[in-house]
This record gives structure tokens, sequence and C-alpha cells, in this order.
């Protein structure tokens, strides 16, 4: 399978491990290519990857990836 | 994992994740390598740390709450049930949704947008008949996740006309013989364990 990278300001390497969509914007999920326990959630602005506003923004990404991931919308 | 590991887990997304002035290109690097079952792992891992473990769950909308919803909602018209064969339901979700999305790639269907949250691939029926290992196994990983157009499509190339008509051919009805999703979600949850059961004894 071939697996998409990306590498970040600080030139760590990440395997993408998701995109998603939240209230008209993208967001992708992001995980250290070496560190496992490193996990990146970034927003797509104009092609580039960007830090979230503030935390509330990330638990509300948080919340909303969830419920994507455990289908709750299915019926 | 404890709840310091969790706890670091998350401060580490935090730094990692909040702040203008973390920067960079989307430049995607594409690289051969089987990744599959590590990605399910990290997944598995990110869910369960940096949501059960992490305060997150004192939140307006928990992930517990969701999950329960989610519990009830599958299990409203059949035996409840927490775990199956072991394996929590976000860990089987993560499982079936990465092997599809396998099945896919690995197929060279890459074409897609995103409506929704959901996938929309730009495929037809006709296509989707060439997908060699494309059998009934993983259909509702592709109900739940893809557009409802997608799923119309593969669903053709499976030889079902609609939803209900797989329902009923499968027997996936509730109490009174009508076609059930509920149903189908359950007996979807039992067969992904019993796969990954399966996978877990090989390795």
């Amino acid at each position: 399978m071939q697996a998409a990278f990306v590498k970040l300001e600080d030139n760590r390497e990440c395997i993408l491990l998701d995109e998603f969509q939240h209230k008209n914007e993208k967001y992708t999920l992001l995980v250290n290519a070496v560190d496992k326990n490193d996990f990146i959630v970034r927003k797509v602005v104009n092609e580039e990857l960007v830090g979230l506003e503030n935390e509330d923004e990330l638990k509300e990404v948080f919340e909303s990836y969830m419920k994507y991931k455990v289908q709750i919308n299915n019926s | 994992m404890d709840i310091n590991e969790q706890k670091e887990i998350y401060e580490r997304i935090k730094n990692n994740s909040i702040g203008d002035e973390k920067r960079c290109a989307y430049k995607k690097i594409i690289k051969k390598g089987n990744f599959l079952v590590a990605v399910t792992t990290l997944i598995g891992t990110f869910m369960i740390s940096t949501l059960t473990g992490c305060g997150y769950k004192n939140g307006r909308n928990s992930y517990d709450d969701v999950l329960n919803k989610q519990s009830e909602h599958i299990t409203s018209n059949v035996e409840k049930s927490d775990k199956y064969n072991g394996f929590e339901i976000y860990d089987i979700y993560s499982y079936e949704s990465l092997r599809t999305a396998e099945l896919f790639v690995n197929n060279g269907f890459t074409d897609y947008s995103m409506k929704e949250m959901r996938r929309d691939y730009h495929y037809i029926a006709e296509d989707y008949k060439k997908l060699s290992e494309l059998d009934e196994t993983y259909l509702y990983s592709i109900y739940t996740n893809s557009t409802e157009e997608t799923f119309l499509e593969v669903l053709k190339a499976l030889g079902y006309s609609d939803l209900e008509t797989f329902l009923l051919k499968n027997n996936y009805v509730d109490k009174n013989g009508d076609p059930s999703t509920l149903v189908w979600s359950n007996q979807n949850l039992i067969q992904m364990s019993e796969i990954m059961k399966q996978e877990e004894k090989q390795r």
C-alpha cells in the first residue's frame, strides 16, 4: 500500500492518517513517522497545513472527527 | 496505557496542533510500504488516549456519550453488547474503515472528494465490478463512510438494486420482518470482530 507522508515545518516526517471536514474546513490527522505517540492535527488552508486557533477548536474538531468515525449519523 | 501516558500524548497533540506559527506546505510524499497495521493501531491509540483519557469526556458531548448513543443505536433491536469478541466498537470501526480504504487504494480507486465528511468516489458500478476483491465483507463500512451515491454504485456492482433489497436478501430484518440497518450493523460488528480475532491469532 502506498502511504502519504508530509514534512512539517520542523522537518518531522509524518504519516497522513486521515483527512476530514468540519464546518467547511478541511483538517488532517498526522502521526510522526518515527515517534508513534506524536499525533498532529492541522487545518488545510491554501495548500498549507496550519495550526488550530486554540484548544476549543481542537476539542471541537476532535468531537466532530470522532462522531464521523463512530458513524453516529448512520441510520 | 496509564493516565499519565495519555495526558502526555494529549499535551503533545496540543503543542503540535495549536498556533498560527505552525505552518508548512501540504505536499504529500508518496512512499510504498505496508503500513496498514501500524495505522490501524495508531488510530486506535489516538482515539483511546486522547479522547477517553484526557479530560475530553468532560466536554458537552463526550466521546463516551457518542459511543453510548451509538451502542444504543446499534443494539436497540438486537442483543446489547459493549464488546465483540473482546474488541471495542470503535476499534472495530477503525479497523474496517482502514481495510476498506486499503481495498480502494490498492485497486487504484483513489479519485474521490469529501462530501459532508464522507468519501464520494468518482466511479460507477461498472468500475467497481473490476474490483476483484470486492465482496460484501466491507460493504457496511462503505455504507457508513461513503456518500449514498458511492454506496449505491457499489451495491449495484454486487448485484443489488437498492439497500432494501440487499437487507432483505441477507435477512437483515427486525422483529417485524422489516429490513433493518441496525440488525445489519450488529451482524457487521460480529463479523468484523471475528476477522480481527483470526488476524490476531495469525500474528
